[in-house]
């Protein structure tokens, strides 16, 4: 399958075509952990059009490692959202995540809208509410 | 308010809840005594170590029970209950249950002996 054109006049910039609206994943991980997250974005164009998406993980590392995404693009309907299923090892400090999107246009994807997420690092156990109820046995 | 005689084993269902890195070595430490002004005078309890707390980014609810025996050692009486979850990071986290909840009826008690009499 290949990608859907934008058919309209190609404008470069960001959030021309697409909107990323949501970065969805842990408030915080532990170092070495497999980190999911979902990445949704919306198509803004009235026709249906092929939308990519890319990230990388921001934390004093270079170059930025990508954040995995096994299906990284679709059509997606005009209008419509779409949720893209990524995951990446948590390092061994905070990170911040950077989504990028792409639309299909002319035979190339153009990059079109940016968002960036935190992840804290979590290093240390923590425990709470604690509730209690006893009977005779 | 529950009664138990000796030999009875009152058992304190737990939950607490975790987050974070896996940890090995907190305790569920289970009383029962007097709940007072310069805290818990503990007569009976019991210990359990918790195992198996892996890592989680979100909170995890862990249920664990911990069995205290009720033997000679405590008197009869009207008694309070303690639960603490300690040795983990920063301070124990205590649970008290209601004041004079439990009532242990020990050895076998006599009183009221009443008696007439009349020609027969």
């Amino acid at each position: 399958m290949e990608p859907i054109r934008v058919a309209g006049p190609i404008v470069t910039g960001k959030g021309t075509y697409t909107e990323i609206t949501g970065i969805y994943g842990p408030a915080s991980a532990g170092a070495g952990t497999r980190v999911d997250i979902t990445a949704r974005i919306k198509n803004l164009y009235s026709g249906e059009i092929g939308i990519m998406v890319g990230g990388a993980l921001e934390y004093g590392v270079s170059p930025w490692p990508a954040i995995n995404f096994p299906t990284y693009w679709a059509n997606v309907a005009g209008g419509a959202s779409i949720d893209f299923a990524g995951y990446f090892t948590m390092p061994s400090s905070g990170v911040t995540l950077h989504i990028y999107s792409y639309y299909y246009g002319g035979d190339s994807w153009y990059f079109d809208d940016e968002r960036v997420s935190g992840i804290s690092m979590v290093s240390e156990a923590e425990f709470g509410n604690l509730m209690v109820t006893y009977a005779r046995v | 308010m529950l009664q138990l005689q000796y030999g009875d084993k009152l058992r304190f269902s737990c939950s607490f809840q975790h987050r974070g890195a896996a940890y090995t070595g907190a305790k569920l430490h289970a009383a029962i005594g007097n709940k007072g002004t310069l805290g818990f005078d503990e007569i009976l309890n019991n210990e359990i170590t918790v195992s198996g707390i892996v890592y989680d980014a979100i909170w995890q609810t862990y249920t664990i029970t911990v069995d205290v025996t009720i033997t000679s050692g405590i008197a009869s009486g009207a008694y309070d209950t303690m639960v603490k979850l300690m040795s983990i990071p920063g301070s124990d986290i205590y649970w008290y249950g209601t004041l004079d909840d439990i009532v242990i009826v020990g050895a076998a008690e006599f009183q009221g002996l009443s008696v007439s009499y009349q020609k027969a």
